[in-house]
């Protein structure tokens, strides 16, 4: 009778025990995926030092250019396997280099399917204070409407009537017909696949000259800035979702 | 034996493995308040659920008093003069007190009238046109407004830092000295969310322990009939947003909701404030406008200014003649929660000498 008990505590535990070691015993493989992203005017690399011409011929220089991506998706078109990196937010900035290389831990196997959003979802534009990426000190919240700037791009130009013919373009908005949030989708020139031993290498290019004429044109003596949400936001959004290419697939 | 010795190691594996399964939880929610003492959420009898529930934000003795010393604390702004109870003071239900309009950095002044602050969590949405949509966020307003505390969130940072009390508080409060934008916010809001007006005579006389005179009475009646379906029991506000006919000042033109929701039909509204307090809030609308609930009362009956957007319940206005006002003061007058007002709890922890507080 003595032995009985600690007999049964024994067993329950081990029983207990393995339940929590298969879980950890058999961890997913995983191979690391980059995203690197590089910024371009029309098909000139972007540099703050040099000016540019947009599609309707206006001059302009940049200062700053910056954009969330998050809800990151890698899918097999053909398998139907799918990969959706919870909570993962990043904060790309032409001004910080290491913000446009990021590395992804991925479940290996073969995808065929990038998705992105531009911009941050709906809920964190609602949850209260957050930290890194979206901490508010990058800049990319606004204090007195709440919500995040999704995209934003600083510069001047010579067309713009603002004061120091700075133009300013501070696009976001979560709210309904004011939503500026965008799905990016690529399928993928070729395969990419990742396991424990290799890397894959996205690289993807995003033309800034989108935001002033794509389905919208904007021309900058017209709207050298644009920092509420709205219907102008929403326009801007809906030049700049075609801003990304993808310029090579690769392992490394 | 045998047996025993395994059950031994078996026992000390588990504990091994449930303190890391613990570890992790509480690493998977570092920012959550880490705090030793636990508080219980205020919610007085008869409130509804507060919409702030602390969830991701857990409510500690430690996040509060860390909270309580930022609110109080004139370093969070440019020049070291404004803190948030500058412009919130205790005695005034935590509005500015006999100032329309509040001082702010370089003699700046503020273009809408302080709020007070209390029953912040069964709010969603704060500032007079809704524009802030988290208890959270809301700081980053008058902490980083050139005309109120004119501060960036990393040079605040980078003075707290300095300060032993607030690493050693900072820890307490969140586990590491670690002070982030989003734990001054998250403590901010522990202090602002636990702000509960609840006990003014009115809500005494609910429970049974007061009566009213009969001028209150009448009031009550009166406030029933009248005021009641946008400043609704317990809250005393619908937390709608409205046009009452206040006209347009064409120096601030301030077009309040629209704003926010740049729809022509939100111009001129603005949240209905709470009826609580304020006696002791004045002056009065989102400009403050009126200096006292007379002017407020009287407003009303024949000073309604009507556009496109007027509130459909003041078609007509609201009178009241001399002895209906007398009656409805009277009652609003009940609604002032003096243990609010008074509660060491929510005063500055440097004053000293608290018990001298202006009590005007």
């Amino acid at each position: 009778m003595k032995l009985r008990l600690p007999l049964l505590l024994f067993s329950l535990l081990t029983l207990l025990l393995f339940s929590f070691s298969n879980s950890k015993v058999k961890p997913t493989e995983k191979g690391t995926l980059v995203l690197q992203f590089q910024h371009l005017v029309k098909d000139k690399y972007l540099s703050f030092d040099s000016a540019y011409k947009n599609s309707i011929g206006e001059d302009f220089t940049v200062s700053k250019f910056k954009y969330y991506i998050s809800n990151i998706e890698l899918s097999n078109s053909n398998t139907g396997k799918k990969h959706f990196l919870q909570d993962s937010y990043f904060l790309i900035d032409e001004e910080v280099v290491a913000s446009k290389t990021i590395s992804l831990e991925i479940p290996s196997g073969d995808y065929t399917t990038l998705r992105f959003l531009l911009g941050v979802d709906s809920i964190k534009n609602m949850s209260g204070a957050q930290a890194d990426a979206l901490d508010p000190i990058n800049g990319m919240f606004w204090t007195w409407n709440s919500g995040y700037i999704m995209a934003k791009l600083e510069g001047s130009s010579s067309y713009s009537k603002s004061v120091h013919n700075k133009i300013e373009y501070h696009i976001g908005g979560f709210k309904k017909e004011d939503n500026t949030l965008k799905t990016i989708q690529f399928s993928l020139p070729q395969v990419v696949k990742l396991d424990e031993t290799k890397k894959a290498l996205i690289t993807l290019e995003a033309d800034i000259a989108t935001w002033f004429s794509n389905k919208y044109e904007l021309p900058i003596s017209q709207y050298p800035a644009c920092t509420i949400p709205g219907k102008l936001a929403v326009q801007f959004a809906e030049n700049y979702k075609d801003m990304f290419r993808i310029k090579s697939v690769g392992t490394n | 034996m045998k047996t025993i010795r395994i059950t031994i190691v078996a026992m000390l594996l588990f504990v091994f493995l449930f303190s890391q399964i613990v570890q992790s939880f509480s690493s998977a929610t570092s920012n959550n308040g880490k705090g030793n003492t636990p508080l219980q959420q205020e919610i007085p009898d008869g409130f509804p659920m507060p919409h702030y529930k602390f969830e991701q934000n857990k409510l500690t003795q430690e996040g509060f008093d860390l909270g309580r010393k930022l609110f109080y604390d004139g370093r969070l702004s440019k020049d070291g003069n404004f803190s948030c109870g500058s412009c919130h003071q205790q005695f005034a239900a935590f509005s500015t007190y006999d100032h329309s309009f509040s001082h702010g950095f370089n003699n700046s002044s503020t273009q809408r009238n302080a709020i007070a602050l209390f029953n912040l969590a069964w709010q969603k949405e704060f500032h007079h046109d809704g524009g802030i949509n988290h208890l959270e966020v809301q700081p980053l307003a008058p902490l980083t407004s050139p005309n109120e505390m004119a501060e960036t969130m990393n040079t605040i940072i980078q003075k707290l830092k300095k300060e032993k009390d607030y690493r050693k508080m900072f820890k307490s409060s969140f586990g590491d000295e670690k002070i982030t934008g989003q734990r001054i916010l998250k403590a901010l809001a522990q202090f602002t969310g636990s702000i509960v007006s609840a006990d003014s005579k009115y809500d005494r006389m609910k429970k049974g322990i007061a009566t009213f005179t009969p001028y209150e009475e009448r009031g009550y009646l009166l406030y029933k009939t009248n005021c009641a379906s946008c400043h609704p029991e317990p809250l005393f506000t619908d937390l709608s947003y409205r046009n009452i006919g206040l006209s347009l000042d064409t120096f601030l033109n301030d077009f309040g909701r629209m704003k926010i929701t740049g729809k022509s039909e939100d111009s001129l509204k603005f949240k209905v404030p709470s009826l609580r307090n304020i006696a002791v809030s004045a002056p009065f609308m989102h400009d403050g406008r009126y200096q006292s609930i007379k002017a407020c009362v009287e407003h009303y009956g024949n000073k309604i200014n009507k556009s496109t957007t007027l509130d459909s319940l003041l078609q007509n206005g609201i009178r009241f003649n001399r002895a209906q006002t007398v009656d409805l003061i009277a009652f609003l007058r009940t609604l002032t929660d003096s243990t609010l007002l008074k509660s060491y709890r929510f005063s500055d922890p440097e004053n000293k000498s608290f018990n001298n507080i202006d009590k005007h």
